[in-house]
């Protein structure tokens, strides 16, 4: 199990964004080496996109780009110099595999296109996953993913009928762009096994992305039809949709030392006239009216969900937390407990409960008993209007209502339990959160790994969707911009220190 | 009928059984579609997933499935039912001369057939087993259904999309959350098939479609992991204020996807559109003067605390009219068409809401040679599908066949790979096994 299946396979990215990074994260994810070519003088604007760690902002706290590069290595060059170039270029010559993602003809400008490259590695194999191709009329058209999914059509087919059309969560292409990616280049890597010859591959996310409309594409081809967004229908099953359920109670923990922090504090609540009193502006003040400002406070957390305020209080760096459990929690964070004594208002207040909802499908007769049974056999279920998959269909909002009825008194995580224990489909929409700490699943196949960050410390990332069974796929963190210039120059290219320090000296590394 | 010339692909070598529903049907195609000899084995009478929609000409008939034909193209079919003892034996001299089986039924259901990977093993032991199922082999929710819906939620994709006045909104028409899980599981059979050059020996691919979507979102596990926040559906105390800026425009006939994009990337991207504009004389001083670089950066609290939340709420309302209500009397004055082509001309980040009809009208795609023309002769048609994932300098995947016909290749597989006699194969369907 020791022995990862890709080690020995040498991989070089000139990736940014989404769909080159999650490329070579996955081939690294099995055991190659990734080397990405990075740059100050031009930042990977992933690096520079929040989420970041706790809010701060910084090259090397990016969520995303950590997210998605774990398990290369980094150096940083500036292509816009020859020397830079020519190291580039170095690192191809023991690579494998080429990864890129810039926009069509970028590389070609820059002198690293696929016949630059294969003169230095004849048999490379290089990958280019450009928006729509490098050939064509759009070729170099400017975009990202969030506007290759509306190109892409599934923009379209999101939504609400008789509404307009409504966006996919995320640059939706880059979700499915990396997939295509892997498996064209390990066929490839195949190919040259076999025959010694590498390839260039040019891959469009537009076409990609295409491929996931197929029988759409093909119902248009031959019955004229042009799909259409349908919400949440099925004509295969009903119900079949997303109710609201039951949420627990939230809280948030809100710490206000100085009066710096009161003022922004002050502005986050003006619509609050009592904010503004001459009692609760020095901290003597707010302390010695503790219990009136907390009762204050607690009304205005509660018009609000803890996300809400966690993101407003992130804003202006002032220490906020979402708490499951309370003062009890609170009590146990060090930040915390160092403010108490010098901070007011300071506690847990409870927020306004989120929103949870869960999807629940029935497609059989069976599953539309075990349904009934479940929510309690009322009176509704035993009405001819609900009694078949047809009539449920053509009384659809009436039943989904009475559903929604039941679902409310549950939370999302019962009610998926009691459907899936009785055979019917459920799940619960999961938030981040979800995904990460509460999902029994995800949890049981380690999807997400914690990772040791040099600048963030401990985070995590999700690796392989697959598992092998006998052999391993594991992650290592992503790398802080230029963190392995010197390993890669020295112990990879075979330099000198002082040929590395006249190169940096020279911005050629950066 | 003899076996097809085939010309060599990145995967001639390799034979591929696929055993899948619609779960996993893609993963089989795109492997044929690399040049595997991908055989199809359906049940007799043919898989269940014949009777998904759309049909060709809206004619219900397991042969004119166009789901079907989409993602079987490149396979061979034979029918063979795997829980009578004779098929059982059958499928395992299959799985002798197989590189890859995959499948997709419920956790345990083969092993309850003695067709589980371990005994698959014994009879191969180079073969790689690649399993696509909702959540993986094992867990606590191995049991659980996923239909897309189920699927597509708790992989994290449904919370934060659409609007706030419905429930979170879906993807329309068939499982997206399938489909991801079968191109990630062909990447699994991959490196499998990868490893195998080293070890020599063949292993078990377990894929989860929840954690192939979990592993593929932006700004969701992120914002949790950096900072535990949960991204909301839509944020109305944002304050910030390329979050409440448009995304979705009307236009003549249709919609556009632009938006003025903040900072540094906005100083870059959005002038080509007020230049745009200008020259077609639907500019205004306010949008010619408009600094870019501090448009939608965060205020720093010292900038915060010079106006009251009313006032700020108040000033960015109008500057965002301002910029918004020219720029969409612009769009409507032109065509989805139009608006693509000044696009591309004046290196504009906008992009047109295509629907299928569009995405078969462009341009770029037909430039590129994107399409296939796959003949149905028993329908006496030709239709065009989507063609090859990747433009490959050595060896272009495509599609190499339309998708089978029931039982199209028993007699082939059976009698001329398998050496079976007439006989044999006449008694087989005789008792229903082929």
């Amino acid at each position: 199990m020791e022995k990862k299946p890709l080690e020995g396979i040498k991989v070089v990215g000139f990736t940014w964004y989404v769909a080159g990074p999650q490329t070579t994260k996955t081939l690294a994810a099995c055991g190659a080496e990734v080397i990405s070519i990075e740059g100050r003088t031009r930042v990977d604007p992933q690096r520079t996109t929040g989420p970041y760690k706790d809010g701060e902002s910084g090259v090397d706290r990016s969520g995303d780009f950590n997210q998605y590069n774990a398990g290369k290595m980094s150096i940083a060059l500036n292509l816009a110099d020859p020397k830079g170039i020519e190291i580039a270029k170095k690192l191809v010559s023991r690579a494998d595999v080429v990864v890129e993602n810039y926009a069509g003809g970028v590389m070609k400008r820059m002198g690293l296109g696929y016949e630059d490259l294969r003169k230095v590695k004849p048999d490379i194999i290089m990958l280019s996953a450009c928006m729509q191709g490098q050939t064509g009329p759009h070729a170099d058209h400017p975009g990202t993913g969030y506007q290759l999914t509306a190109l892409s059509g599934f923009y379209y087919i999101t939504g609400w009928p008789g509404e307009e059309p409504s966006p996919p969560d995320g640059p939706y292409p880059d979700y499915i762009v990396p997939r295509f990616s892997v498996l064209a280049i390990l066929a490839a890597l195949d190919y040259r096994r076999r025959t010694g010859k590498g390839q260039y591959l040019d891959l469009s996310q537009y076409e990609n992305a295409i491929h996931f409309l197929s029988p759409l594409i093909l119902d248009n081809v031959v019955n004229q039809r042009v799909a259409t967004r349908v919400g949440n229908s099925s004509p295969y099953a009903a119900p079949h949709g997303v109710y609201r359920c039951r949420s627990e109670n939230r809280w948030c923990g809100i710490s206000v030392a100085t009066d710096e922090e009161w003022k922004i504090m002050c502005w986050l609540m003006s619509e609050t006239e009592w904010v503004q009193e001459e009692r609760f502006s020095t901290l003597e003040g707010r302390k010695a009216n503790k219990s009136e400002l907390d009762m204050l406070m607690e009304e205005w957390t509660m018009e609000r969900s803890p996300g809400e305020i966690t993101n407003m209080l992130r804003r202006f760096n002032m220490p906020v937390r979402r708490l499951e459990r309370g003062e009890v929690e609170l009590a146990e964070d060090a930040e915390f407990a160092e403010r108490a004594a010098v901070a007011m208002p300071h506690g847990a207040y409870s927020c306004k409960s989120e929103d949870r909802w869960c999807a629940i499908v029935v497609q059989t007769d069976e599953e539309w008993q075990s349904f009934c049974r479940v929510i309690g056999n009322p009176e509704w279920t035993k009405d001819a209007k609900f009694s078949t998959l047809k009539s449920r269909q053509e009384n659809e909002e009436e039943m989904d209502r009475l559903i929604g009825e039941w679902t409310i008194n549950f939370s999302a995580e019962e009610v998926m339990t009691r459907m899936q224990e009785a055979g019917v489909a459920a799940g619960i929409l999961e938030t981040g959160q979800d995904l990460m700490d509460k999902d029994a699943q995800l949890k049981y196949r380690g999807l997400f790994e914690e990772l040791d960050h040099p600048e963030i410390g401990k985070y995590r990332a999700a690796g392989t969707a697959f598992k092998l069974s006998k052999s391993l796929t594991q992650l290592k963190s992503a790398p802080t911009l230029g963190e392995h210039n010197e390993y890669i120059l020295k112990e990879l290219l075979g330099m000198s220190d002082e040929e590395v320090v006249q190169l940096v000296i020279e911005g050629a590394v950066e | 009928m003899t076996t097809k010339e085939r010309i060599e692909g990145m995967l001639s070598p390799y034979r591929v059984l696929d055993l899948t529903d619609e779960k996993g049907l893609m993963c089989g195609k795109l492997l044929g579609d690399l040049g595997a000899d991908v055989i199809k084995v359906e049940r007799p009478g043919g898989d269940a997933t014949r009777n998904i929609g759309p049909f060709y000409h809206d004619e219900v008939d397991p042969e004119k499935s166009l789901f079907w034909f989409a993602f079987n193209t490149s396979k061979r079919g034979i029918t063979l039912d795997i829980e009578k003892a004779e098929g059982r034996e059958i499928l395992k001299r299959l799985v002798k001369g197989a590189d890859i089986v995959i499948e997709s039924f419920a956790p345990g259901y083969l092993d309850g057939l003695g067709l589980g990977y371990a005994d698959l093993e014994k009879v191969n032991p180079g073969v790689i087993m690649v399993s696509i199922t909702p959540f993986g082999q094992s867990g606590p929710y191995r049991g659980y259904k996923a239909p897309d819906i189920v699927a597509w939620g708790m992989g994290g994709q449904m919370y934060s999309v659409g609007p706030p006045e419905h429930p979170p909104v879906q993807i329309s028409h068939h499982a997206q959350a399938y489909l991801h899980g079968s191109v990630e599981a062909a990447v699994g059979a991959m490196v499998a098939l990868f490893e195998k050059q080293s070890s020599g020996k063949g292993q078990h691919v377990d894929l989860s479609i929840q954690s192939s979507l979990a592993q593929a979102t932006y700004m969701l596990t992120a914002s949790w992991d950096h900072g535990q926040t949960i991204r909301p559906r839509q944020d109305p105390e944002s304050t910030r204020e390329v979050a409440r800026m448009q995304r979705v425009w009307p236009c003549k006939d249709g919609f556009v996807m632009w938006f003025f994009f903040p900072g540094e990337a906005g100083k870059r991207r959005n002038p080509p559109l007020i230049e745009w504009m200008d020259s077609e004389g639907m500019a205004n001083d306010f949008l010619r003067e408009f600094d870019w670089e501090a448009f939608g950066v965060p205020p720093t609290p010292e900038e915060l605390l010079e106006e009251t939340p009313d006032e700020r709420r108040q000033r960015l309302q109008t500057r965002r009219e301002a910029l918004e209500e020219p720029t969409g009397k612009f769009f409507m004055s032109h065509t989805m068409a139009e608006l693509m082509d000044g696009a591309v001309k004046h290196r504009v980040t906008l992009y047109p809401l295509n629907n299928t009809a569009a995405i078969l009208e462009s341009a770029q795609l037909a430039a590129r040679g994107f399409w296939a023309e796959v003949e149905h002769p028993e329908l006496d048609t030709t239709i065009t599908y989507p063609g090859a994932f990747t433009w490959a300098s050595e060896t272009p995947p495509g599609i190499s066949r339309r998708a089978p016909l029931i039982g199209e290749h028993n007699e082939e597989v059976y009698q001329q790979e398998l050496g079976m006699s007439a006989e044999e194969i006449q008694s087989l369907k005789q008792a229903g096994v082929i």
